[in-house]
């Protein structure tokens, strides 16, 4: 059970979140431009770090937003991003 | 008394807005309803009114007033609001309201909420939106009896009446079907 | 009733004011408050506990505490239990325990001839055994079944409550010895949140079998003042007979308290986030490996000394201390003071403590240096052990005696440092593992990070309280620390394996599993180097015990075969739970019915008196599959229900349909975003079908959005999917479009929705006095309006799930079930029909409406499932639209949705019935099958390879019995124009 620190809501469980993905998943401005390898490398090779990564969370059973976590995939450490929540 | 001594019961239904936007809505709303938004997640204020609001994120608020003043106080701001950015959703019907209380009301909680309930960073008149028995639940600390009003999303209102009666209880069998 | 042969004529810590009855393998027996099970069958003089895992060897006690290898027990009565330790299980009134793993008795065990026939159980023996003939299996399974294994299941529930409770705290202390005390009193006078937590029935750990003085006092008083004063502080929470079992991420950690403060609970599961942790979880002595060191009367030495002076209990008459270390000697004073006689220490090292062997010769207690125990003479009790020189078993001495005490040294408690992630070294000095570098918020002090002294144990704890409380903001100088004797360290040598006097000689490792020294050269032999494959190979360490005694000598041994260190060895990995937990304690207060949560609707209750049949059909909604009339079975109901929609009137609770309130300016831009079609041109009071794809081009959700005003769209999505659709919206609102003006609001429980539809359905509405003009030109298909239906407000809309006339009716949740009872109390002269969502099932499939995960499935994208004209040429991006534009036939033809007609019309194919090729190739299978009662024969729908070019052709079906053929049809088998629903 991680501890996820909301900026919102403070340290919370990580029950009360849903993982959202790498942030450097991002979709792509203008998909109709990339051939078809291109898009199938987005789609289908989802970047899964290992080490330091930022990451979306949903904090559904809280303020409802996205929040940025940098979280360790070795050792689940986390610590606070730089950037805060990117819709405010 | 067997169990923990407590008492729940189901509180009757109020009015809930639903109610976003950015500084220009919270000040047309406190404007309005004679109230301060909050503007940190987890803080309340009460109006003289009775009216709570409970702050959910910076920009979102959930707004508690007596059953029936709900439609007027949703269209008047409406109104006021047709110019900037804003949601105001009807959200009565999508809460129901649990009451826990008694001397041993902490130990029931504390069985289904992860977050610290210890009074000395969670003080009457507390609020949170958190997990509870595996949905979610914005808990009010209303006094120190101690006094906790739940507030739950209504399709889970007697999922959450059973839950806590079985915490309370001396018997894991009193609700075995 | 026997009297307490080897119980003391005083001193210790029970209550001899209170005796206790109980019974052990059905002989009355007795005891005191305050014994536990384990010290009662010592005053008793029981010497055989159990029998061994495998070869059913007579078992003794052999420690005084949670890491009990052997004495394992089954209680019954109203507290059935199995497999309950019997070293830290309190003595209570009418205890009622037996031997496990003991058949037909332990005193008379066939399961005992395994002992004899052990060259055929060796390490990995169920690899390499019972393997051929294959179908032998059910026969070597009984066998197995019969003689392996522990305690059995009850067969009746509980009938005590176990829970969990959430805690937080600045410091938490595991463990009440000497440092966790004295940690607890410096971090608790601090004015810190402090957890304390201890597995013993009362504070003191080793104290409470030790002589030891502190400040001069013996050292038990010490402890009762500390526990006082760490009682009275308000914030300080100080819970006993409570193990912490799992270290996990951020400082999160269980503990399971065993009898807690309410009668009617069995146990309580902590569910603890601390700031900072303290560990002084002590340590465990291990044994020697030598032959025969399981024997019924060999027990650890600290253990004897334990069960002596805190229970008033002798586990022998006549002893022999077996050591490698300085730790023995203090042991072997305190039990000839307690009237157990000592006939000889057997040092291995050449040199002890010259102070130590001075002071236990002055006591007559003879010293016999660089010794060994060569073997253990008796079967079911020690009753001689033969003594020689180190390595050399010439010359052997035999001393009688009915207890050989051990000490092969001592092995920090270092479970839950590991489990915290942090990795632990090896120490040549203490022959040991002790804590590595913290990786969490957490110390090791005292016993457990191998410091062994009284003295030092006392000055850690209160260093690591204080510093522990300062970094939560709690600065106060603690009191000094407590002063004693000093002790000589315990300097051990090691010794993993004592030479064995005859090649048939089995000296025991793992005595819980069975594993001897000899398993590990066995493994080592056929190639395992890996201690984590040792371990899963020979099972070493996979027992209740998890190994507790054990795991060290494995590694040492080990590393002895292999010329290495046990450091280069390493350990293998510690994992929760430290010591066993019940499953009622990992349920809590989560049973029965509430280990899911049942949503219900307004409707839900009316269902349950009306004979609905209730299942969870997503989104956890409780939902009638059918509502059966007396005597029906479900089959009839479905086709009554279903007759009832296609020709007169059903009625029908949506409310579980996910509802999301969309609001903005943007509101266009962003439906037009996520769904395939375009929505610029709807108007106010309209609805639209929509098609949610993923961005790999699958079926997300299919539904309608209605637009209620301006700027305020209500999506509609599937039960089920609500809260993914949720996710799905709300993450693209917010990563990737924060610049839309756009605010979701999920309001599903707001609204209760209501479905009338049959060709009677507008019969029906004008019944319950809908106060608008509803004829056909008037209120059109996909229509929807604000009005009242039976003096109620509500939104009616033209929609339909099952292809008939509809009307949809959605209602504030309070009006739900008032509306409903209204609406069928108007239609009681149409025969109004309540229809469940099985029956649903059955009038989509009819009419062929896609359903995610039948076939909308991780393969289909939005052509193969027929919807493609949802696409419109020329719109701009949506999500999904790349993937729909790739070239998808690379891999051949896709898989299209067809319909099924089978030759056999009384033949439903099941889901997932494959579809086959005359050779025999799967070239598709059936999403959904039902008899359909409007057409009067099998229905189905199925993915066939290029499906939509073999219309008209016909398919086999593949079944375990035998093979049927279908007519591969149009996938619509009512109404194709659909002009029912536009009515």
């Amino acid at each position: 059970m991680i501890l996820i620190h909301c900026p919102h809501c403070g340290d919370r469980n990580e029950d009360e979140f849903e993982y959202g993905g790498d942030i450097e998943h991002r979709r792509p401005n203008d998909p109709d431009m990339m051939n078809d390898n291109e898009w199938c490398e987005y789609i289908y090779c989802v970047p899964n770090t290992k080490g330091w990564a930022k990451e979306y969370w949903w904090h559904i059973r809280g303020c409802n937003r996205w929040i940025l976590v940098e979280r360790n995939s070795i050792n689940n450490e986390l610590r606070k991003p730089d950037e805060g929540s990117s819709r405010e | 008394m067997a169990g923990y001594d407590v008492s729940i019961k189901a509180l009757e239904n109020c009015g809930f807005l639903d109610l976003r936007g950015g500084e220009d809505v919270r000040q047309i709303c406190n404007k309005h309803l004679n109230i301060a938004l909050p503007t940190r997640a987890n803080k309340l204020e009460k109006a003289s009114s009775g009216a709570i609001a409970f702050c959910i994120s910076p920009n979102h608020w959930l707004l508690q007033v007596a059953d029936g003043e709900q439609l007027n106080i949703l269209q008047s701001l409406e109104y006021l609001s047709a110019s900037v950015s804003h949601s105001f959703v009807d959200v009565s019907d999508l809460y129901a309201r649990i009451q826990l209380s008694g001397p041993e009301s902490r130990e029931v909680l504390a069985q289904g909420v992860s977050i610290d309930i210890h009074p000395r960073v969670f003080p009457s008149g507390s609020t949170a939106r958190t997990g509870m028995a595996k949905t979610t639940a914005q808990i009010h600390y209303v006094n120190e009896s101690p006094t906790y009003d739940i507030l739950v999303f209504s399709s889970f209102r007697q999922h959450i009446l059973d839950w806590l009666s079985l915490a309370a209880a001396n018997d894991s069998n009193s609700l075995l079907t | 009733m026997n009297k307490q042969a080897f119980r003391t004529n005083s001193g210790g810590r029970i209550d001899r004011d209170q005796p206790l009855t109980f019974t052990f393998n059905g002989k009355r027996l007795r005891g005191y408050a305050g014994d536990t099970l384990s010290s009662a069958l010592i005053a008793n003089g029981i010497s055989i506990i159990g029998r061994s895992f495998k070869y059913h060897r007579p078992r003794g006690i052999m420690s005084a505490g949670t890491e009990e290898t052997n004495a394992f027990v089954q209680l019954f009565g109203n507290k059935e239990e199995p497999n309950v330790l019997a070293t830290t299980l309190p003595l209570y009134e009418g205890l009622e325990a037996r031997s496990v793993n003991a058949w037909p008795s332990v005193n008379f065990d066939l399961g005992g001839m395994t002992n004899f026939l052990h060259r055929f159980f060796p390490a990995g023996f169920y690899y390499k055994t019972f393997m051929w003939p294959h179908d032998r299996w059910d026969w070597y399974s009984w066998f197995i079944r019969k003689v392996a294994g522990w305690g059995a299941a009850p067969r009746k529930p509980a009938r005590n409550r176990y829970e969990h409770r959430f805690h937080h705290c600045d410091v938490m202390i595991i463990g009440a010895g000497p440092a966790g005390l004295s940690a607890a009193l410096a971090a608790g006078q601090s004015g810190a949140r402090v957890l304390l937590v201890d597995n013993q029935s009362e504070a003191g750990g080793y104290l409470l079998g030790s002589s030891a003085k502190i400040n001069s006092y013996p050292a038990l008083s010490w402890v009762s003042e500390v526990v006082a004063k760490i009682d009275a502080l308000p914030d300080v929470v100080r819970l006993k007979e409570t193990s912490a079992i799992g270290y996990y991420d951020q400082n999160f950690i269980t503990a399971l308290q065993r009898r807690p403060d309410k009668i009617w609970l069995k146990e309580r599961l902590w569910k603890i986030r601390a700031h900072q942790v303290i560990l002084a979880t002590g340590a465990i002595e291990r044994p020697i490996t030598f032959a025969n060191n399981d024997r019924p009367g060999v027990m650890l030495t600290s253990a004897a000394s334990h069960y002596c002076l805190r229970y008033g209990a002798r586990p022998g008459r006549d002893a022999v201390v077996f050591t490698n270390n300085n730790g023995s000697y203090q042991h072997a004073i305190d039990l000839k003071d307690n009237g157990i006689n000592i006939a000889a220490i057997i040092d291995t090292r050449p040199d002890p403590d010259a102070t130590l062997v001075k002071e236990v010769t002055s006591k007559g207690i003879e010293v016999l240096i660089a010794s060994q125990i060569s073997k253990v003479i008796g079967t079911r009790r020690v009753s001689a052990v033969e003594v020689c020189a180190l390595n050399d078993t010439s010359g052997q001495r035999r001393i009688i005696c009915d207890l050989l005490l051990v000490s092969g040294g001592w092995n920090p408690t270092i479970h839950l440092h590991s489990q915290s992630g942090a990795k632990p070294v090896y120490d040549p000095d203490l022959a040991t593992f002790i804590p590595g570098k913290s990786v969490q918020n957490e110390v090791s002090v005292g016993a457990c990070r191998g410091q062994f002294a009284l003295s030092v144990c006392l000055s850690d704890g209160l260093a690591a309280g204080h510093k522990a409380a300062k970094i939560c903001g709690f600065d106060v100088e603690p009191q000094s620390a407590s002063t004693c004797t000093i002790e000589p360290d315990i300097n051990p040598m090691p010794i993993w394996e004592v030479p064995l006097p005859k090649k048939s000689s089995r000296a025991f490792l793992d005595f819980n599993n069975d594993v001897t020294s000899k398993d590990i050269r066995l493994a080592e032999r056929e190639g395992y180097r890996s201690i984590e494959l040792i371990k899963r190979y020979t099972t070493a360490g996979m027992g209740i015990d998890q190994g507790k005694t054990g795991n060290v000598n494995i590694i040492g041994l080990m590393a002895q075969i292999t010329s290495t260190t046990p450091g280069a060895i390493g350990t293998t990995t510690y994992r929760p739970a430290y010591s066993p937990v019940s499953f009622g304690a990992m349920a809590g207060a989560d049973n029965s019915n509430l280990i899911i949560p049942w949503r219900r609707t307004p409707i839900t209750d009316w269902f349950i008196k009306n004979g609905g049949h209730l299942d969870e059909t997503g989104a956890l909604f409780r939902r009638p599959l059918f509502i059966a009339k007396s005597g029906e079975t479900a089959d009839d109901a479905i086709n009554r229900e279903a007759l009832a929609v296609r020709n007169g009137v059903g009625i029908y609770d949506g409310s579980p349909l996910g509802k999301i309130s969309i609001k903005g300016t943007d509101a266009v831009t962003f439906l037009d975003r996520v769904y395939t079609n375009s929505w610029g041109e709807l108007p106010i009071g309209r609805c639209k079908f929509g098609y949610m794809l993923h961005e790999d081009g699958r079926l997300l959700d299919d539904g309608v959005t209605a637009r209620l005003a301006e700027d305020h769209y209500l999506m509609s999505t599937g039960s089920g999917v609500a809260s993914v659709v949720q996710k799905h919206l709300e993450r693209l609102l917010h990563c990737d479009w924060p610049d839309l003006d756009v605010y979701l609001t999920p309001v599903t429980d707001q609204w209760a929705v209501i479905c009338v539809c049959g060709p009677l359905a507008r019969n029906v509405m004008r019944a319950a006095e809908i106060s608008i003009d509803i004829s056909p030109d008037a209120f059109k298909f996909l229509d929807t309006k604000y009005c009242r239906v039976a003096s109620i407000d509500v939104r009616v809309s033209r929609i339909t799930y099952t292809g008939e006339m509809s009307f949809e009716i959605v209602v504030a949740s309070r009006h739900g079930l008032e509306l409903w009872e209204a609406l069928i109390a108007a239609g009681k002269g149409f025969d109004i029909t309540p229809v469940g969502s099985d029956t649903s099932m059955l009038l989509r499939t009819e009419k062929a409406f896609i359903a995610a995960g039948l076939e909308g499935d991780g393969y289909a994208n939005i052509y193969d499932v027929g919807m493609g004209w949802l696409v419109p040429n020329g719109k701009g991006d949506f999500v999904g639209k790349r993937s729909t534009t790739r070239d998808l036939n690379k891999g051949g033809p896709r898989p299209e949705v067809v319909g099924l007609l089978t030759d056999d019309s009384s033949f439903v194919p099941p889901k997932g019935t494959p579809l086959i090729d005359a050779d025999r190739n799967m070239i598709g299978m059936v999403t959904i099958g039902f008899h359909s009662p409007n057409i009067d024969r099998s229905i189905a729908l199925a993915q066939l390879s290029g499906g939509r070019s073999r219309l008209g052709e016909t398919v086999t079906l593949f079944t375990k019995e035998k093979q049927y053929f279908a007519k591969v049809c149009e996938p619509v088998f009512i109404d194709p124009a659909g002009l029912r629903m536009r009515d």
